[in-house]
């Protein structure tokens, strides 16, 4: 379908615990690299990538992991029309934050928000401490996707996004999300109580 | 309320800015990265416009003093702003033609004195209501009021014309007739945009008390305090900013040479200059003596200026660092430092060589004080490193079966752990895995010491320096724990040292840069929180090589000029990239990306330089803003 329409934009959040591999999975997807020493990160950190086959163009948060950052969180998560929550597969503590995260999201993101859950450092599932089954069975009752990914060994981070782009709202259900120019039309609620007004008594 | 800005119908372009104009230093067109300069196109689309001109509007200043000048309303960047500028003997009519009103024939105030009573393009949000009076016989008036509670001498419309303001007002900013005085109404009284930015998520995070002395302090309140102290900063300043333009540039009287024409007129080509200069003698008197009035904040007055001194950054043979010799030349014969200001002046404008940093940091960082003697100094160092060994054989001395008991510690270790590995890793120091290691010590100790606080992120930004220069982990601990006096509020849960410089910058931009200011206040951005890295790592990540972030932090801690020297250049960078903000009519998200990206492409002399003018010009009433916000002189 109208894979030559317009490019829409989407504004992506990744959230998770510090180390998890928010970064790498960014960039491996937008730009194909893996560093063994990716720094941490301060603040956030954007990056953009388009899908021209889904005609999405992501502008994508990449937010600091550690809890004392929290309270900036919602800064880079305003408005977002998905948030991929990340944790390490080999880290239960990190499991049970991304859990802390979809319950943020829940209660105070935009309620439209599509999130996927990526249980990341797959390649390094010796360690594993997070089963699939486990991730997989939260990711259901919370209705996320859920992916195990890994950024070193490039497994499943296309998807997580492709994914994501997929259940975008096009364009025209994306209208109302669109900054509005402070223009609003005005809308016949006058008639429309009187109408109400005469069913109730009637 | 930011004024509701409709397209006025009866508007008059102002001519841009030509190429015979030199660059504008804060376009960052002489930035050396392709992305961010693309300078053309940034003049090209910044909108200016006069949507209200009315000359012959006289400022009452004394019982008999009367200054004539012109009024005006100027729509940039989708502000509206208000201005009142004196002409310097006379008003020019519509046709161009130069006029003598009887009420000019009384005039006696000073030349210095008009300039004074100039009201400078301030934002239209900044004005809280209007008075007209229209008396029978005799000239009709406004008085207007500012938020701040400032009342400005009342306005007389010598050739009419109120009602035209009037009009204009109504199309770009909400005008409501107060309910006490027929003759009173209130602008832009519709809601106040601190509160709107208030109910956003971002200060939903903080403690109650931030999120009020925030209100308090930045928002658009009656009543003394901050906002008053600041805007009599802004009076202050002025007068300084103009001083220090008019003497760089353009002398009083002095026909205008072609080339100064941008700093002040922004919104008056050189080009026009010249033709307005040629057409008439008194035309030019007029621009040349106002042409500092015609600015748009300090920024605008100093565009010229920064940019003379970001240019000499790179052309002028600049002093070498501070070397060895000269160093020994501080110390008396017992070691002690004989001219520490100097010293840090010296510091402060051209660094330290390398191979001194590990000693003269140990003084900057204050972990030997200025006071202290050779010998002295050898016996601090001494029992520091005992202490540190101290410190070390409590948490290296826990033994596998405690750490299982102990979470917190096992919590604090993992996360130390995880940052030191990816930490300065492109360094060649940090290459080796023994260094690492050290600063691995370096920091776990540091969370034992201060328990309190523990890791945070970004910690280890600032350890990896120290210890890359010190080489030695006690010293490089002493160091990091002497910084960290200093910044330590940076890192707390509650983010209340980071908050406090976001308000200081706050209000330091509000007298600064009126301009940016209200625009960011359309963008409910004066938060500033794109700031919020640069402060919190002390611009750690804004420079990739060592070198400059180590020239950068010998500036800030030589304690020259300002103890909160990198607020001024958080005001430096955001100065030196305003016109892009604002040209490109970037929200706060947009804000936020420009700054994340602009890390590596900042240019650190240029950035010290414009900091260090900002400091200088803002003076006592910057320090003002500073204190006001808690932070300490
Ligand atoms: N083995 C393995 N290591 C990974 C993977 N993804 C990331 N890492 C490593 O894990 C560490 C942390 O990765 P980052 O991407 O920086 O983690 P982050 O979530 O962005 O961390 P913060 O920025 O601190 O919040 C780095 O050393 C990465 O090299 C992965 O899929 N497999
Ligand atoms: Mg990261």
């Amino acid at each position: 379908m109208g894979d030559t329409g317009p490019i829409q934009q989407a504004k992506l959040v990744l959230l998770g615990d510090m180390g998890a591999g928010k970064s790498s999975l960014v960039l491996r997807f937008v730009k194909g690299q893996f560093f063994d020493y990716q720094e941490s990160t301060i603040g956030a950190a954007f990056l953009t990538k388009t899908i021209p086959e889904k005609g999405v163009k992501f502008e994508i948060w990449d937010t600091a992991g550690q809890e004392r950052y929290h309270s900036l969180a919602p800064m880079y998560y305003r408005g977002a029309a998905a948030a991929v929550v990340v944790f390490d597969i080999t880290n239960a503590e990190s499991f049970a934050k991304a859990k802390n995260w979809v319950k943020e999201l829940q209660r105070q993101g935009n309620p439209n928000m599509i999130m996927a859950l990526a249980g990341n450092k797959a390649d390094l599932a010796a360690q594993r401490s997070v089963t699939a089954d486990e991730a997989k069975a939260y990711a259901d009752e919370n209705s996320l996707f859920f992916w195990e990914t890994s950024a070193k060994t490039n497994v499943n981070v296309a998807e997580v996004f492709n994914d994501i782009a997929e259940r975008l709202p096009r364009a025209a259900a994306a209208l109302p999300q669109q900054p509005t120019g402070g223009i609003t039309l005005t809308e016949p609620a006058p008639e429309q109580k009187k109408k109400s007004s005469c069913c109730s008594t009637a | 309320m930011v004024p509701a800005i409709r397209a006025a119908p009866t508007s008059h372009p102002i001519p841009q800015e030509t190429s015979t104009s030199p660059p504008d230093a804060f376009d960052g067109s002489d930035c050396d990265d392709a992305h961010l300069s693309d300078g053309d196109s940034m003049m090209d689309s910044s909108e200016k416009e006069a949507v209200y001109v009315r000359d012959g509007v006289a400022a009452v200043v004394a019982r008999k003093d009367r200054i004539m000048g012109r009024l005006s309303l100027i729509k940039q960047n989708h502000v509206i702003f208000l201005a009142w500028l004196p002409n310097s003997a006379g008003s020019m009519l519509p046709d161009g033609t130069f006029h003598v009103s009887s009420l000019m024939s009384q005039l006696t105030a000073p030349a210095t004195d008009r300039t004074l009573y100039a009201v400078h393009p301030i934002p239209l949000s900044e004005v809280k209501a209007i008075r007209k009076h229209a008396p029978s016989f005799g000239t009709q008036h406004v008085v207007l009021v500012l938020s701040n509670g400032l009342t400005l001498p009342p306005l007389y419309f010598t050739s009419g014309g109120v009602k035209g303001l009037f009009s204009a007002l109504r199309e770009h900013t909400d005008l409501i007739k107060s309910a006490e005085d027929p003759n009173t109404y209130l602008v832009n009284s519709g809601g106040d945009p601190m509160q709107q930015s208030l109910s956003g998520l971002l200060l939903d995070g903080l403690p109650p008390s931030a999120s009020a002395a925030f209100l308090a302090k930045t928002g658009d309140q009656d009543g003394p305090g901050v906002v008053s102290q600041v805007w009599e900063g802004v009076s202050r300043m002025t007068a300084l900013a103009k001083q220090a333009f008019l003497e760089s540039s353009v002398a009083l009287g002095q026909p205008l040479p072609e080339n100064v024409a941008s700093p002040g007129a922004e919104w008056l080509s050189s080009e026009a200059a010249r033709e307005a200069a040629a057409a008439s003698a008194a035309d030019s008197d007029r621009l040349s003596s106002g042409e500092a009035d015609t600015s748009v904040g300090v920024f605008e007055l100093l565009d010229k200026d920064l940019l003379e001194s970001a240019t000499s950054a790179r052309n002028a043979p600049r002093p070498p660092p501070l070397n060895q010799e000269e160093w020994l030349s501080f110390l008396n014969t017992e070691g002690r430092i004989v001219n520490e200001k100097a010293l840090r002046q010296r510091v402060f404008y051209s660094g330290v060589a390398p191979d001194i940093r590990k000693e003269v940091w140990k003084f900057l960082l204050g972990l030997y004080p200025a006071s202290s003697t050779a010998a002295e100094r050898a016996e601090i160092l001494k029992q520091k490193r005992l202490h540190y060994g101290r410190i070390k054989a409590q948490w290296s001395s826990i033994t596998p079966e405690q750490a299982a008991k102990f979470g917190k510690w096992r919590e604090r270790r993992s996360r130390v752990e995880k940052d030191v590995r990816r930490t300065d890793r492109a360094q060649a120091y940090y290459r080796k895995k023994s260094n690492v290691r050290q600063l691995q010590n370096v920091l776990l100790s540091y969370a034992m010491y201060n328990f309190d606080l523990g890791y945070v992120q970004g910690m280890s930004d600032l350890a990896a320096p120290l210890l890359c220069i010190m080489r030695d982990e006690a010293e490089a601990f002493w160091c990091f724990a002497c910084l960290m006096e200093k910044l330590e509020a940076n890192f707390h849960t509650d983010c209340r040292g980071i908050q406090a410089q976001l308000l200081g910058l706050s209000s330091l931009m509000s007298i600064l840069d009126p301009q940016l200011t209200s625009f960011l206040k359309t963008k409910e951005a004066t938060n500033y929180y794109f700031c919020y890295r640069w402060l919190l790592i002390l611009f750690k990540r804004e420079f990739s090589s060592y070198e400059e972030v180590m020239r950068l932090w010998e500036a800030l801690w030589s304690g020259h000029v300002s103890p909160h020297f990198h607020i001024y250049m958080c005001a430096g960078v955001l100065g030196l990239h305003r016109r892009q903000i604002m040209d490109d009519n970037l929200d706060f998200d947009g804000i936020l990306r420009y700054c994340i990206q602009l890390s590596g492409h900042l240019d650190m002399q240029q950035v010290l330089r414009c900091a260090e003018k900002l400091c200088i010009l803002a003076g006592p009433a910057g320090q003002e803003c500073l204190t006001a916000a808690g932070l300490k002189p």
